[in-house]
């Protein structure tokens, strides 16, 4: 298949070849230019896997940001004592945001019920308190769903705010084992994969005792809680607008259920009969 | 130590040739063996493989006159077990001889969300074995239950011992409270009978984010950063995007059979202390008579082979119990040619043994 966008891009390497070793600041630009058109151009490189070379493209440009971080500050002499702080927060935000921000229902809520774009998984202590003045404020037995939902979101949040000090601790304590580990002599791909050797492990060492598992259960639960109370006040707008609830289509998967079974009691003593005559 | 200019051109190279690896690759389909469908109800299909290779001179000593039933897990779809060519478990049971039959549990549905172990086990895998039996005109079948469905094996051979003359356990958990069954802890403590009222049946994706979540960072944006590592060239690239498909191709779990699993065999122990019930009977793995071999994986993340071992002193009425540590992870453990040539050899001798 003819790809000029590639061919270019192979070209751009050749050239780099002649290029002195101190322009990186150089050659990253131009990468990252060639990292946005292969984002905004992914039919010319691939109609089949467009969606795979658009994650190709985007996470080639996050582990190059990765290794330009890293190479500056070795450049500066920063030894790997010096790394582990500027790695510390980086990479902390970097595991909540792929960890955390899985959890997508939250948001969903929130941009239903307040009408706001990007919130953050994490709210300020600020914005917490404003959740709970206003929860506080709804004492009428008519908004007595709406107040469990809001209950529920400041759960929510609070088991956030709880398993991101499991997950702090579980990064110094993988900061400590990289510090241990790492030596100067190793590459910059050889440290960040010592660094998610690290991580893991003590991730996995941490479900050893009950904290983690408890916080991490506790997101789960309150997750759950949030969607119950959600379910509930809709149930709630579904009866005054004559529409069919939830538990209503819960009760008819449950005769479906009966049904199915008896068919099935059926269907068994029938091949009984059947094999008795044989 | 590389410069900056070294590491980036490196980089560039390997993308460059990923990129050029998708541009040509095809759609990738799945490249099954081909199989007859014996059966199928509500959502469960039991199939049969015809042996590709009717001149089996060579291994005809090998063969048993018994089929060799696939019981796999709930979670997960079967045909991991026949990813490809060259990566088929199912393939290299043929060519060795056995007579090799697969339940592949589907995908549930929500008006599913009733169907529990009971179902499962007394239901729709005895009448599996049944079908085995008639199609393969056979008295009894060897069992081999993987991951969560060696755990419904060993409930099945306790609960029909005269169906199953021998059992095989792949990377299958027994005992829940070993140290490091990560997968374990997290259940431990979740309300699922909360969880299954909210949702119903428990969405494939999310447990696909509880297994990412046992190794954040690996299974997560460490492997997307080193995507261009494993599309180098297209074989690569088809093995790769068939293991990726098939990993993010997870059925949801019905809620009742999700809350009979997570309480009666993680949060109880069951298997290990006798607790486990499937409908009205209890389940007693102590009077597992038959023999049997329990395979493992020395790595395996998600069932520790801590976990996988216990089998051994809780089989305590087997008449012969063989265990066989393979050198790889839960996947790996049957993926990998090496250990999968193992696993073979030693399923080939324990079949084979006293027959």
């Amino acid at each position: 298949m003819n790809n000029p966008l590639l061919d270019q891009f192979q070209n751009w390497m050749k050239q780099l070849e002649s290029l002195p070793e101190t322009s990186f600041t150089e050659q990253l630009a131009q990468w990252q230019q060639w990292i946005a058109k292969f984002q905004h151009q992914t039919e010319e490189l691939s109609p089949n896997h467009a969606d795979l070379v658009a994650s190709l493209t985007a996470h080639s440009a996050e582990l190059v940001e990765l290794l330009a971080d890293l190479t500056r500050a070795r450049a500066h002499g920063t030894d790997v004592a010096g790394l582990v702080e500027r790695l510390r927060s980086e990479l902390h935000q970097f595991n909540l945001r792929h960890i955390l921000e899985r959890a997508t229902l939250p948001h969903q809520f929130l941009e239903l019920l307040f009408t706001q774009q990007g919130i953050s998984a994490t709210y300020s202590p600020e914005q917490l308190e404003q959740l709970r003045a206003v929860t506080a404020q709804l004492k009428h037995p008519r908004f007595a769903k709406f107040k469990a939902l809001l209950e529920a979101l400041i759960g929510w949040q609070e088991a956030v705010g709880r398993l991101n000090r499991q997950l702090d601790a579980v990064s110094t304590a993988a900061i400590e084992q990289f510090t241990r580990e790492a030596q100067d002599s190793f590459e910059q791909e050889q440290l960040l994969a010592l660094w998610v050797n690290c991580y893991d492990q003590t991730y996995r060492e941490a479900f050893n005792h009950s904290e983690l598992p408890a916080a991490q259960a506790e997101l789960v639960n309150s997750l759950t809680q949030l969607q119950s109370c959600w379910q509930a006040l809709i149930e709630q707008f579904a009866d005054q607008l004559g529409l069919p609830r939830r538990s209503q289509i819960d009760q008819l998967i449950e005769q479906f259920d009966q049904q199915r079974r008896r068919i099935r009691a059926l269907e068994l003593e029938i091949e009984q009969l059947k094999a008795s005559q044989n | 130590m590389q410069s900056f200019s070294e590491q980036l051109r490196q980089h560039q190279q390997r993308l460059a040739q990923a990129l050029e690896t998708l541009g040509t690759l095809e759609s990738i389909e799945p490249a099954p063996l081909p199989a007859e469908t014996l059966l199928q109800i509500d959502s469960m299909t039991l199939r049969y493989y015809p042996s590709q290779k009717p001149s089996q001179s060579a291994n005809e000593n090998i063969k048993s006159a018994r089929p060799l039933l696939i019981c796999y897990a709930l979670i997960n779809r079967p045909y991991i077990l026949d990813l490809e060519p060259g990566r088929s478990l199912v393939r290299d049971l043929l060519d060795a001889g056995h007579s090799v039959y697969l339940i592949d549990w589907g995908y549930p549905k929500a008006t599913d969300r009733y169907l529990g172990l009971d179902d499962y086990i007394n239901d729709y895998l005895h009448t599996a074995v049944r079908a085995t039996l008639k199609h393969a005109e056979s008295a009894q079948l060897d069992l081999l239950g993987v991951c969560q469905g060696g755990v419904f094996s060993l409930c099945y051979a306790a609960l029909y011992p005269h169906h199953v003359a021998k059992l095989i356990t792949l990377v299958t958990p027994v005992d829940t409270e070993v140290d490091n069954f990560t997968l374990a802890q997290m259940v431990r403590e979740v309300d699922i009978e909360a969880l299954v009222a909210t949702r119903g049946n428990i969405a494939g994706e999310l447990l696909n984010q509880l297994y990412a979540s046992l190794k954040p960072l690996e299974l997560g944006i460490a492997k997307q950063l080193s995507l261009a590592k494993n599309l180098t060239n297209k074989r690569a690239a088809r093995t790769f995007l068939r293991m990726e498909h098939w990993l993010n191709d997870s059925p949801d779990l019905t809620g009742r059979s999700a809350i009979e699993f997570a309480e009666g065999f993680f949060k109880r122990n069951g298997l290990v202390n006798g607790t486990l019930k499937i409908g009205d009977r209890e389940v007693d793995i102590g009077q597992i008579k038959q023999p049997v071999l329990n395979a493992y994986g020395s790595k395996d993340h998600l069932v520790p082979p801590a976990s996988s071992a216990a089998l051994r002193d809780a089989l305590t009425s087997t008449e012969a119990y063989t265990e066989l540590e393979l050198n790889g992870g839960h996947i790996g453990a049957f993926i990998s040619s090496r250990t999968r040539s193992q696993l073979v050899k030693a399923i080939n001798e324990f079949r084979h043994e006293s027959s």
